[in-house]
């Protein structure tokens, strides 16, 4: 018993980190004598790094400030926390939360549950080249920008596009997806799955190549059928991916997609549709009277970032912990 | 090899042509400027070219074609020699002829010549960047010398003393017809540039009918096939609309898209007709001003859009169309009736060229169960031309003393060209924008109208600042007069002009929105957003958009309208609404 626990993988990777800091660590004066090259190849990727993500990071005050472009950041005056304030007192800021939440959580479900069922339905597949097409033609979308799916996806959602066709020969009415506010946030997460299912399918195929063939001619032998090898063999082979996926994708539920609200929302679906960013990018790119209101745009955005920190963490540490994954 | 040949053939032309000390070659009976530069910078093409001799040939065997015109430009104001130099914003992506550049082209040089202003690349962008640049500048101190500036910008740009108070070189540079033509000191469009006594800036004064006021427009051609008269009232639109959408020519009927009020097939014109116009803050009694969107009256302009909504005679999908996405209905036949701005004329010229059969025809506004017409009315106050913090005064006075020029050139026309079409703001240069054609009559050059007017709204930076109410209605009208004149009274320009069948259709609908004001309901207020407008505005234009479009498709019933009203006043409505009256009272008095 105690042989299994040490022998697994994490065990074995704790015991190589503890090891490794156990035994005293050169000063770095001398790591870098050694790997000086290592660094040197490091520094223009820190350098990107600091100037164009970490040095921006001072404008976060324009959160905390009533800012205005001729004052310029550090002379506009402080308010405090007044901008999250006017956020929350705002009307729109729980329902757009709402939907922000259930469309992102929609999507991460879908696509994903989506993928996996189609990676083990292709998996079937044995006709290779027919393989090979089905998964081109599914990446495919993967690779176009809501842009242009978003104006194929209003012709195609429109009241005499080509879904509704479909479903009017099995004599269901017209279904408005773009106009109905109880329908759009749907819309929103199965086009989604549509245009991601096929790229998200990718991971799971890759984990399905690495489960040993023996096992499936073993059970096979043992009088497996197709579904007992799916349930006893794949399903638990692919596990640990599938906790992966799940886990590092909750570093996600604050995105709901903010090109793909933009292109397919219109005013009849604003209270079901509207989410975080689209707000931040009315409300502070766009504004009232030509004049944006930065301090809460940036606010919200801050406010997003935050709670994404938080998340990410979480997912990290989850996966860590289910699923043997880290990066540190 | 041919179409080499005829590169050549216009670069030489064009070279010839750039400058006008060439185009006053061409004109032996005109008048030559009095105190003009010695010469403008040699066109950069001749350096280009093996044989700079070989440029001159080609003009010679022209020009043995008459102009009947007087192609010089005015003299009347100081030239500052040397130029002086003045930076400002340009738009990214200019391109030019080859042989020309930003600063050698007959657009520019008009301007050093005549003026002795050279105007310089401060840096180029536009939008969002544009914004972004100017705040960035501000911060480190290297503003443009001129710049627009709107809203809380420019009142921010005041207040922290960032531009000039221009008042005492305006009083005594601008000439008495530019503070006329420009209504100086009281209209409305000064308010936001005037503080006291001070005065930081010159505004934009597009006047009336500017470029995003609706006419109404059907499909003539069907109108004839059915012996049909086109219609005068809202209801009339709807039998008309039937009518096209029964007999099989179109599928809808009304041309419609997101946004109810907008700049471009919008539905501005039903409101309208009901004496109404959502998202206006309009006069109400007792000197107050209301918000429009609340009146009853738009709960029956509702009711009639969402009765055609029912009928189908909009597309079911309207709602999720932009403006552009829209009007390609009016390509496809599947709209008798929508609304667009008048240089949509243009547009029209090339749909009836592109679809035998096809006519559009502009209609009256239709009018209400009450007799009453509307449509919307663009802003008349726009951004204002700021100038810089330490300019020298010379640079500024220079840039009165350019308007002063362009204004005058454009009003008193008559007197230095008589062409006329754009007047002042149009080079109509030889080799560019025409040539000389068989029996020596003018036909189009090599370079379009639109390219000109491109440079015409960079170079002198001036465009939009030298115009003033009538600036766009003028020459229309002008045009108007010469069609119906008799073709040999008028000269081969003025022709040349007639023979554009899309500036005669423009002119015709630019007149048709002029002449119309009376029906125009105007937005009277033009102040910057207040705190409670900042607060509450957002979520209040949201949820009016998302009620009216839900009414008008069904969603929700039509007296949804009558809790929307409650519904907007207890959401902050009600301080917004004393906000604006309160901007109202200090700035109109009272």
């Amino acid at each position: 018993m105690t042989e299994l626990i040490r022998t697994s993988p994490s065990v074995l990777l704790a015991e190589k980190t503890a090891r490794a800091t156990t035994t005293r660590r050169p000063p770095f004066r001398v790591i870098l004598k050694q790997h000086w090259m290592l660094y040197a190849m490091l520094l223009p990727a820190l350098i990107l790094l600091a100037l164009f993500h970490f040095y921006p990071i001072w404008g976060v005050l324009i959160a905390f400030k009533d800012y205005s472009p001729v004052k310029g950041i550090l002379d506009s005056p402080w308010v405090g926390l007044d901008n999250f304030r006017r956020f929350f007192e705002s009307q729109n800021a729980w329902p757009i939360i709402r939907n922000t939440l259930f469309i992102a959580i929609g999507k991460i479900f879908f696509v994903q549950l989506a993928a996996l069922v189609f990676a083990l339905m292709l998996n079937e597949v044995r006709i290779r080249i027919f393989k090979r097409a089905i998964q081109t033609a599914t990446t495919l979308p993967h690779f176009l920008s809501w842009v242009i799916i978003g104006g194929i996806m209003v012709q195609i959602l429109s009241t005499t596009g080509v879904v509704n066709r479909v479903i009017g020969l099995l004599g269901i009415a017209p279904i408005r997806f773009l106009g109905r506010p109880d329908i759009f946030p749907w819309t929103l997460i199965f086009s989604e799955v549509w245009k991601e299912f096929g790229f998200a399918a990718v991971i799971y195929l890759a984990a399905l190549t690495a489960i040993n063939p023996e096992l499936y001619e073993a059970a096979a032998v043992d009088g497996a059928g197709r579904f007992g090898r799916l349930f006893h063999i794949t399903l638990p082979g692919i596990r640990p991916t599938i906790v992966l996926m799940a886990c590092l994708s909750l570093g996600s539920v604050l995105n709901a997609g903010f090109e793909q609200v933009l292109v397919l929302y219109n005013p009849v679906v604003y209270r079901t549709g509207d989410i975080i960013d689209t707000f931040v990018f009315r409300v502070g790119l766009v504004g009232q009277g030509g004049m944006p209101d930065y301090g809460l745009g940036a606010a919200v955005g801050l406010l997003k970032s935050g709670i994404g920190f938080f998340l990410i963490l979480l997912s990290y540490w989850l996966a860590d912990r289910f699923a043997n994954y880290r990066i540190f | 090899m041919s179409k080499k040949m005829n590169r050549r053939k216009f670069l030489r032309v064009s070279a010839a042509s750039a400058g006008t000390l060439a185009l006053a070659a061409c004109a032996p009976q005109a008048a030559a400027p009095t105190t003009a530069p010695a010469a403008t910078e040699p066109p950069a093409v001749t350096e280009a070219t093996a044989a700079p001799a070989a440029t001159a040939a080609p003009v010679a065997a022209t020009s043995s074609c008459q102009m009947d015109w007087n192609p010089t430009f005015p003299q009347p104001f100081k030239v500052y020699d040397p130029p002086l130099e003045v930076a400002v914003i340009w738009p990214p992506g200019m391109t030019f002829p080859e042989g020309m550049s930003w600063n050698n082209n007959p657009m520019y040089n008009r301007t050093v010549e005549y003026t002795g202003i050279k105007f310089t690349i401060h840096w180029e962008a536009s939008g969002d960047l544009l914004e972004q640049k100017l705040a960035a500048d501000l911060a480190a101190g290297t503003l443009p010398d001129v710049f627009y500036a709107a809203g809380l910008f420019l009142e921010q740009l005041i207040d922290n003393n960032a531009i000039e108070d221009i008042k005492s070189i305006w009083e005594t540079t601008a000439s008495p017809l530019t503070k006329e033509k420009k209504m100086y000191p009281d209209y409305k469009w000064w308010k936001p540039v005037r503080r006291g006594d001070k005065l930081y800036g010159i505004p934009y004064t597009w006047g009336p009918a500017y470029n995003v006021d609706n006419l109404c427009f059907v499909r003539q051609d069907w109108l004839d096939k059915l012996g049909l008269q086109p219609p005068e009232t809202v209801e009339q639109w709807g039998e008309v609309a039937r009518a096209f959408r029964d007999a099989g020519l179109c599928q809808f009927g009304i041309n419609a898209c997101k946004r109810l009020v907008t700049w471009y097939q919008s539905l501005d014109p039903i409101f309208g007709a009901f004496g109404v116009m959502p998202g206006f803050w309009v006069k109400a009694e007792g000197g107050t001003l209301k918000y429009d969107s609340l009146s009853p009256a738009v709960k029956d302009a509702l009711a009639v859009i969402r009765q055609w909504y029912e009928e189908g005679l909009l597309d079911p999908d309207f709602y999720t169309y932009g403006e552009g996405d829209a009007a390609g209905h009016i390509a496809a036949s599947k709209v008798g009736l929508f609304t667009a701005p008048w240089w949509h004329g243009g547009m029209q010229v090339k749909l009836e060229q592109e679809n035998p059969g096809m006519k559009l025809a502009p209609i009256p506004y239709p009018k209400g169960p009450q007799g009453k017409q509307g449509r919307k009315a663009s802003s008349e106050v726009g951004p204002s031309v700021v100038f810089r913090k330490g300019l020298d005064p010379l640079k500024i006075e220079a840039c009165i003393n350019n308007l002063n020029w362009h204004i005058e050139m454009h009003v008193n026309w008559q007197k230095y060209q008589q062409y006329g079409e754009w007047r002042n703001s149009h080079a109509f240069v030889e080799g560019l924008e025409w040539v000389w054609g068989e029996n020596c009559e003018l036909k189009d050059g090599p370079l379009a109208m639109p390219k000109t007017y491109e440079w015409m709204n960079t170079i002198d930076f001036g465009f939009p600042y030298v115009v003033y109410p009538t600036y766009q209605a003028d020459p229309f009208r002008d045009i108007l007069e010469w069609s119906k004149q008799d073709p040999s009274k008028l000269n081969k320009a003025q022709r040349f002009l007639l023979n554009n069948p899309i500036v005669l259709r423009e002119a015709d609908y630019y007149s048709k929105v002029f002449d119309t004001l009376d029906t125009q309901i105007v937005n009277e207020y033009f102040g910057n957003p207040t705190d409670a407008m900042k607060q509450y505005l957002p979520d209040l234009s949201s949820l009016e958009s998302e009620v009216f479009t839900n009414i008008v498709i069904g969603n929700e019933p039509l007296d949804r309208f009558d809790s929307f009203v409650e519904e907007w006043k207890a959401k902050g409505g009600e301080d917004v609404t004393r906000d604006v009256n309160a901007w109202y009272k200090a700035t109109f008095g009272g």
